[in-house]
């Protein structure tokens, strides 16, 4: 049996988007689990990973985030397949190598399977690589790989039974690579499948900068010892402290910069649109005037 | 006397901007020394220091950057106003304390709000340097803005310009740096100027110099020590951890900016569309009425 959980904050965000997804991939016996979230979405997910382990006959603990609309109909198939080897503990729809730390969208993707749907600027869809293979880049496959990202998880009996939820990393960040990182220091495995997802998030992909390298630096602590490659870099302490200073302050500045511009783009758009009416109004009134 | 100075990159900035700045607010007898890039910012900045410190009676010495307009006409008041305080070496209009690095405004910031007239994507005025906080009251700071910058004679005679440095950002921070090591001051002041830099006055390509100049910046100020302490270790960490989050934050404006820039397109394909043809309907019944 294949069991569905969420963490809910926004009631009415998981209605619209991770309970159609659900209806859509549940089987008939099919257990799910909606954790109205007070405390972190670690927590929340440990509540889940309880409540699984108590359940008869499971082959898989899906988590989602409620904002996570499954698109497969044949989800639970994909994940038994998926799941044939026995070492497999995560599997995910977006997975990366050459992992250094929480933010693996800065090594190497080589699956990505959902769309990024926004609502903002009267909405939009941002496919992802994967989502349409036809299109794929040539980098692209499923299999064994060292993250998946944490807004679809897909977790074993085994992982079930063994890993949990680091509530001592923070809130709400990180807690995807720490137990991808938990269940390759086990010797298993993490694993990419074409799980086809949408998910339903602002474009504003991160809201509080302090935190999140906070919980990256947690993360990067518990970890660097056990894999050589989580922290790595090149030069000395000094080097590596100055340099990331440096490309901090300049994304802060480019983002701001890319702010400006498009507030300029705007502006002058609507001085065109202006300009353009006064223009076409007389020219229209004046050919009114003629036929008159 | 006061005199000016410009290290000429773009000429044709300068005859635009600075030049009619200067000529609208120096006093006859006001000397302005000019010289094209002779390899380096620093380089050529010397070369005015050392046609400056020839000139007698020298009061100020004003550099102002060839995209700099003046538009303070008590622009030469105020420069004797600030250089009558003998502990006084340099003052610009804006600038930062307690910041890391060559990027002032992530610190204090004081002196005067700076207008930037842009005149690319589509042309337009706002505040420069909006990326940081508004600018406190005048007052002492650690390093002011290079967009302008007002030389007492004594940093007219003392001071130098690094000309090791890397790259231009920084070379202003760096001679105040040496003037507040020597004991003087440097002042964020009331001095009201107009930067004619483009809408974004750093690209993305220049993110490897800007590094240099920080790093350049950063060996000049702090204790080296062991390059591989625990301490550094501790602040390499937090840096990376920040920059990570600094650029899903710019991964996240890239986002807005291009799904803002897809709705103007969807509204544009159909605005002159819907627009023409009410015109032309409400044209016609118009026409049909008579």
């Amino acid at each position: 049996m294949i069991a569905f959980a969420s963490a809910i904050t926004q009631p009415n965000v998981f209605d619209a988007c991770a309970a159609p997804g659900i209806r859509r991939a549940a089987e008939p016996d099919s257990a799910t689990l909606e954790i109205t979230s007070t405390g972190t979405l670690f927590s929340a997910y440990n509540e889940a990973l309880d409540w699984a382990r108590g359940l008869d006959d499971l082959e898989a603990l899906v988590l989602l985030h409620q904002d996570t609309e499954v698109m497969d109909e044949d989800f639970c198939a994909k994940v038994r397949a998926a799941l044939t080897d026995p070492d497999a503990a995560i599997v995910g729809c977006v997975g990366a190598v050459g992992v250094r730390s929480i933010a693996w969208w800065e090594s190497s993707i080589v699956t990505a399977s959902f769309v990024h749907r926004y609502s903002e600027f009267d909405g939009g869809d941002l496919p992802s690589m994967s989502w349409d293979w036809a299109f794929a880049p040539a980098y692209a496959r499923l299999g064994e790989v060292e993250t998946v990202d944490g807004f679809l998880l897909v977790l074993s009996p085994w992982a079930v039974e063994h890993l949990h939820f680091d509530e001592s990393l923070g809130q709400i960040h990180g807690y995807d690579l720490d137990l991808c990182l938990q269940a390759r220091a086990a010797g298993r495995k993490v694993v990419t499948a074409d799980l086809r997802a949408i998910h339903h998030r602002s474009l504003e992909l991160i809201r509080d900068l302090d935190d999140w390298a906070q919980a990256s630096v947690r993360v990067t602590a518990k970890w660097e010892d056990t894999f050589p490659q989580i922290g790595a870099g090149t030069g000395t302490w000094r080097d590596r402290a100055l340099r990331a200073e440096a490309d901090a302050d300049a994304a802060i500045l480019f983002a701001h910069l890319l702010e400006r511009r498009g507030e300029a783009h705007a502006g002058a758009l609507r001085r065109r649109i202006v300009r353009l009416r006064r223009r076409l109004t007389p020219s229209l009134l004046q050919r009114a005037g003629t036929a008159r | 006397m006061i005199a000016f100075g410009t290290a000429i990159g773009d000429p044709r900035a300068y005859r635009r901007h600075a030049e009619p700045g200067i000529a609208a607010v120096a006093e006859p007898q006001s000397p302005v020394i000019t010289f094209m890039d002779a390899g380096g910012p620093g380089r050529t900045l010397n070369l005015i220091l050392d046609e400056a410190r020839r000139i007698a009676d020298l009061e100020a010495l004003v550099l102002v950057e060839d995209h700099t307009e003046i538009t303070d006409p008590a622009f030469c008041a105020r420069v004797r106003e600030l250089v009558a305080d003998p502990q006084l070496a340099i003052a610009g209009c804006i600038g930062g304390s307690n910041f890391r690095g060559i990027a002032w405004w992530t610190g204090t910031v004081r002196g005067t709000p700076v207008r930037q007239r842009h005149h690319d994507a589509g042309g337009g005025e706002r505040l420069a340097f909006d990326w940081g906080p508004p600018p406190g009251p005048p007052g002492e700071v650690e390093a002011v803005d290079g967009l302008l910058l007002v030389l007492s004679p004594w940093a007219v005679e003392h001071l130098r310009f690094d000309e090791s440095l890397p790259s231009r950002y920084g070379v202003a921070i760096d001679l105040c740096r040496r003037a507040r090591a020597a004991g003087r001051t440097v002042f964020a002041a009331r001095l009201d100027v107009l930067t004619h830099r483009p809408l974004e006055p750093l690209q993305p390509e220049d993110q490897p110099e800007w590094v240099q100049a920080h790093i350049a910046a950063a060996d000049r100020r702090e204790d080296a020590g062991d390059p591989d302490s625990a301490a550094w270790k501790e602040r390499a960490r937090h840096a990376e951890a920040r920059r990570e989050a600094s650029r899903l934050h710019y991964y996240s404006t890239d986002l807005r900016y291009d799904a803002q820039r897809l709705r103007m397109l969807r509204r544009v394909q159909w605005l002159p569309l819907g627009r023409l043809h009410s015109l032309a309907r409400r044209a016609r019944d118009a026409a049909r009425d008579l």
